[in-house]
């Protein structure tokens, strides 16, 4: 098996070691819970992105019914269908996920300028001030989320401080942020609730490979229980701020009052919905992985963190394994085929 | 816009909340008049809204039935809310409710244009987005003692089904409620009926998510 880099990769040297490990994880109950958790959440991630991006009108009934084969006709899934109406939504949503990849993460990159424009056409130069100010601290973190995702590509080690330094940094901005969406709101546009939701993405990620390290550093010393970063539930408050009554109110002023399209109250609905969910997910996935590395760890004769990657495998090699079949399954068209694993390399 | 095309996008396509909505309809309109209308299909149900809405029509005489009916729903529905929204005075910044209470009259003017139109296919759509609204200025006035907000939820979680219902019956009693055969037809009842429809049908299509509802 191959080491986890983030991203999707093929396995192919297997080394014997690590093939006992992942024979024991399956084993265990706990952990079965968790890898089944992430691989439908990961499956029904896909299926809200590749709504999106098989959105064309043509191509809909067939897209509809791929999609739908891979199970979890929930409600949220039905939300997300009427979602190729609403193109705020989509850019969001597609913004999700962006943080993993570097390719993608260039692409989220780029929303800087888009928000540097905007911030021009202003009127109050105390707004101006406040945001310019989150958009120095934003252009930094991108900087620092940037080299971390390198390392990682490169399977550099990343020091514990300074992955510490990158989530604290995050949480920062993404409250800065936050706190300027709360006095300002009549001047809260597209870009800057992409910005909000793609800060919580990469602090998401962040925070996940943080615990790991911290995790592996401090285990012998940590007391029963107490595992975590003294800081972890502050961070974890900003996943309760953005679910907050406050925060849904201005989600909703957004869409129907400051935006300039005329969205109804049902897509409204939609969007604040899919957004809340969102947030919710990710405050899972940081638990998850939490119970995951302290379940491996308490297992026997798994002593090495590292198969933390190979539960990521497994989980990644599931999620592949029944989208492909799915795919092989419909008759889809050429370029829809495309798509799809084109839509398979952002999850 | 004609009232069986308005029953045919409403009451006929309601999912799960038409046991719900037959149970409050027949608790407050007679429908049925031998047999129990608890027995009556959802199709069946849909006739008997409709023979409603032709009654009501040849009573007041009036061939866009629906039309009029509409209008004297938004006045009434204004007239309960306009009172418990609070306004800020010009310096300040206009408060929440007040602000989400013009949105709606934008909904209003937009019905009204409709209504005058040839092309009526959107008033449904506007009227629910306009009745959301101020379904839920009205359950956050309710929730503080009939005094005035400033600020609301505007959730459809948030709305509590048998308040709304009972206050807004409550509100014009005398006209409401079902005295004499007189009243049973008249605009103000209708108005009511009205209200019960398009109320369910905020409940039946609310958007719900995996860990959120709308």
């Amino acid at each position: 098996m191959t080491k986890s880099r983030g991203s999707f990769s093929m396995p192919d040297v297997i080394n014997v070691n690590h093939l006992d490990q992942l024979k024991q994880f399956l084993n265990n109950k706990n952990v079965i819970e968790i890898v089944e958790r992430q691989t439908d959440q990961k499956i029904k991630t896909f299926q809200k992105v590749a709504l999106i991006n098989l959105a064309d009108e043509s191509l809909k009934q067939d897209s509809y019914q791929f999609i739908s084969s891979l199970g979890f006709k929930n409600a949220s899934l039905s939300v997300i269908r009427h979602v190729s109406s609403l193109e705020g939504l989509g850019l969001v949503l597609n913004g999700l996920n962006l943080g993993v990849t570097i390719a993608g993460f260039a692409i989220m990159a780029n929303k800087l300028s888009e928000l540097e424009r905007s911030i021009k056409e202003l009127e109050h130069s105390m707004q101006q001030g406040f945001l310019q100010e989150a958009l120095y601290k934003y252009r930094n973190v991108l900087r620092k989320y940037e080299s971390m995702l390198d390392s990682r590509k490169r399977e550099k080690a990343f020091d514990e401080h300074d992955l510490q330094d990158l989530v604290n940094d995050l949480d920062n901005v993404l409250r800065h942020f936050l706190d300027f969406l709360k006095q300002y709101s009549q001047d809260a546009n597209k870009q800057i609730i992409e910005l909000i939701f793609s800060l919580l993405s990469m602090l998401t990620i962040s925070l996940r490979y943080f615990d790991e390290l911290y995790y592996s550093n401090h285990r012998h010393k940590a007391y029963d229980g107490d595992y975590w970063h003294l800081s972890h539930d502050s961070w974890m408050e900003t996943y309760e701020m953005m679910t907050s009554s406050w925060f849904v109110e201005k989600l909703q002023d957004y869409c129907l009052i400051d935006n300039p399209n005329n969205w109804l109250p049902y897509g409204m609905d939609i969007y604040v919905v899919s957004l809340l969910d969102q947030v919710e997910t990710w405050r899972h996935e940081v638990l998850d992985n939490q119970s995951l590395i302290v379940e491996l760890d308490n297992m026997e004769d798994v002593s090495d963190i590292e198969v933390l990657n190979l539960v990521r495998e497994e989980v990644s090699e599931r999620v592949k394994k029944r989208i492909i079949e799915k795919l092989n399954e419909a008759s889809l068209s050429d370029e829809l085929h495309e798509k799809v694993l084109e839509t398979l390399q952002w999850i | 816009m004609d009232y069986i095309e308005f029953i045919k996008q409403t009451v006929l396509k309601f999912d799960d909340v038409f046991e719900d909505f037959k149970d409050v309809i027949n608790e407050e309109f007679r429908l049925a008049k031998i047999i129990d209308s608890k027995t009556f299909s959802q199709q069946v149900f849909c006739e008997k809204l409709c023979d409603y809405f032709e009654m009501v029509a040849i009573k007041a005489y009036e061939e866009e039935i629906l039309n009029v009916i509409i209008k004297n729903y938004m006045k009434q529905l204004e007239k309960l809310v306009k009172p418990g929204i609070k306004s800020s005075n010009k310096k300040q910044k206009s408060t929440r409710a007040k602000t989400y209470f013009d949105k709606a009259n934008k909904y209003k003017s937009r019905i009204n244009k409709e209504i005058k139109g040839k092309d009526d296919s959107e008033i449904t759509s506007f009227l629910v987005a306009y009745t959301r609204i101020m379904i839920c200025l009205y359950s956050s006035i309710i929730k503080n003692g009939n005094d005035e907000i400033d600020n609301f939820n505007l959730s459809v979680s948030s709305i509590d089904n048998s308040e709304v219902i009972s206050h807004f019956k409550n509100s014009n009693s005398k006209k409401i409620k079902l005295s004499t055969w007189r009243e049973h037809y008249s605009i103000d009842r209708a108005v009511f009926l009205l209200l019960i429809i398009i109320f369910y049908k905020i409940i039946n299509d609310q958007v719900k998510g995996e860990f959120f509802d709308a």
